[in-house]
């Protein structure tokens, strides 16, 4: 017995002719029953067989799937077989093309992870290289900054030893004095305990030995300078303490942090370490407004003072003046620092800000002091900018804007 | 005795200050100059016999002014006291401003009188030797001019024992 679906594929078979499916199948020429028929097998053993088979359809292979299973009677003998045939061949190619849009999804799924972490990487190595670069950066500023410490050591050098100088020698001749002092007094000791048990003859021999001495020695001279010697020699001290004071301000490596700062002051503090290079050159001229406190990292803004000062003084050939004009308006506060100097043309002007432009000889300039300071001030939200006139000097001027809280 | 004269120079008063103290007490005369001007208007009045002369001084050098001065006062002893050095600048005094000694601040005050008193020690036997040399030259143009007048009359001679024979 067939149903329709069977009788739709082979339309020639009945009970009488050909009854066997095996009669009808193209790809079976011997026309025996094939060989891996499951109701064969089910015959054979009496248990449900499964096949899954290609037939072959003028050209089309169609996969079907054959199920047999007995049907027995009462005594359990098996009495006929089902074979139970389904096409899967839609299923089947379905299937395949799930698996296949799988594969290409968690192949795509694959891409995108590998992708994203490949991406990842280079967010890290570009967050490392940004880090690497600000250290860069933080070192370059720092060595610029030692560079024109370095530049200054002579004049630093020079503010320094010149009062050691004088407070060592006035120590050794302090002690010289001392020294004079201490004899004095002995003798007056002696005098007095000649004075008292009424020896005036040795009494008086010991008050002449002491004018002697007192005339030898030139102690009203001594006493007279002595005063003097003192506070010139605290003034010297005074002068060290300030300049190791402002150049441990300025130097430190930490680079400081950010605060509310007078800009007057840092350019006071800045002067004093600059002082060596100004003094032979230039006549200072300072016009200090009373300007608001800005919030800035002092050291840096140092820095810039630092570099438009010696690049003033360098300006200037003989003797000139420079002039530091400090003011501000609603929203920001100016620094102006005009030289006398030389000047510079428009196409010098025109690169002072870029790294390594220099005019200066070779070891004398990093060609970086200006360009970071540019930097610097850019980073504190203000401008610089420069004009200059050839022969007649150069004029910077710096703005800082005001936070108003 | 001669008085040596002794000129200080430095820009900065403490430092003249010092000096003089250093000094007082001997047998110097002094003077203190502040800047080149000043210290050229006494090296024009007075015979100063020895400079110690700061390097920076306002408008110039001590080793630019040292030169100068060394070309009209070749005899005058230069010091220089200086509070910076570098090779450079050692090279360029020792070479142009002919120096005697240079000195770095701080300096020793005792070193200091030391190297004053033996420059000056040279300095005199300097001066004492050309002195003596122009004596000599002067003894000789003397002596030849007499023997030009009164030819045989310098010839001295002499017998065995060292006696000087008169004919």
């Amino acid at each position: 017995m067939t149903n329709n679906k069977v009788k739709q594929w082979f339309p020639d078979m009945t009970k009488l002719y050909k009854p066997y499916c095996y009669e009808h199948l193209i790809s079976n020429e011997k026309g025996q029953v094939c060989v891996y028929c499951p109701l064969v097998s089910t015959f054979n053993d009496g248990k449900i067989h499964e096949q899954i088979v290609d037939y072959d359809f003028e050209g089309h292979i169609r996969k079907f799937r054959l199920i047999s299973s007995p049907v027995r009677d009462s005594s359990g003998s098996i009495i006929y077989g089902i074979e139970l045939i389904e096409d899967i061949t839609d299923k089947v190619n379905s299937e395949i093309l799930l698996s296949e849009k799988n594969q290409q999804l968690e192949s795509a799924n694959k891409f995108l992870a590998d992708s994203e972490k490949a991406l990842k990487n280079i967010l890290y190595d570009m967050k490392e290289a940004h880090e690497k670069l600000k250290n860069t950066q933080k070192q370059l500023i720092q060595s610029e900054k030692l560079a024109s410490i370095g530049q200054l050591a002579a004049g630093i050098a020079h503010e320094i030893n010149n009062p050691v100088g004088y407070i060592n020698s006035n120590l050794s001749t302090l002690g010289k004095y001392i020294e004079s002092f201490t004899e004095i007094l002995r003798a007056v000791e002696i005098f007095q305990v000649y004075f008292k048990d009424d020896q005036i003859d040795k009494a008086k021999n010991v008050l002449n030995e002491l004018y002697e001495f007192e005339r030898n020695n030139d102690i009203k001279y001594m006493i007279s300078d002595v005063d003097n010697l003192l506070r010139e020699t605290k003034e010297g001290v005074d002068r060290i303490k300030k300049i190791v004071w402002d150049l441990r301000t300025f130097s430190r490596a930490d680079m400081g942090e950010r605060k509310l700062s007078d800009i007057n002051k840092i350019i006071e503090g800045i002067l004093s370490i600059v002082w060596n290079e100004i003094k032979y050159k230039a006549n200072l001229k300072k016009e200090y407004g009373e300007i608001p406190l800005i919030d800035c990292n002092p050291q840096e803004i140092g820095q810039v003072f630092i570099n438009i000062l010696v690049n003033a003084a360098q300006a200037i050939v003989d003797k000139g003046l420079i002039t530091i004009k400090t003011y501000n308006d609603e929203e920001k506060v100016f620094i102006e620092i005009s030289d006398t100097g030389i000047g510079m043309s428009e196409e010098v002007s025109s690169k002072v800000f870029d790294p390594f432009f220099t005019t200066k000889e070779v070891g004398k300039g990093t060609g970086l002091g200006l360009s970071i300071s540019y930097d610097l001030v850019k980073k504190h939200n203000g401008d610089i900018y420069v004009k200059s006139v050839q022969g007649q000097g150069t004029t910077f001027t710096i703005w800082f804007p005001i936070i108003r809280r | 005795m001669h008085k040596h004269k002794i000129l200080l120079i430095d820009d900065e008063q403490p430092i003249l200050n010092a000096l003089t103290r250093v000094f007082h007490n001997s047998s110097y005369e002094l003077f203190t100059a502040t800047s080149a001007e000043q210290a050229l208007g006494f090296l024009e009045r007075n015979n100063i016999d020895l400079i110690i002369c700061d390097y920076q001084l306002g408008g110039m050098n001590g080793i630019d002014f040292l030169e100068n001065i060394s070309k009209d006062n070749p005899d005058i002893i230069n010091i220089l006291l200086t509070a910076h050095a570098d090779l450079d600048m050692a090279i360029d005094a020792i070479n142009r401003a002919v120096l005697y000694k240079f000195i770095m601040k701080p300096w020793n005050d005792n070193n200091l009188l030391i190297t004053v008193r033996r420059a000056l020690e040279q300095r005199d036997l300097i001066i004492e030797n050309k002195r003596l040399m122009n004596e000599i030259k002067k003894r000789d143009i003397y002596i030849k001019q007499l023997e030009k007048e009164s030819p045989g009359i310098t010839d001295i001679k002499r017998d065995d024992s060292g006696n000087i024979i008169i004919e």
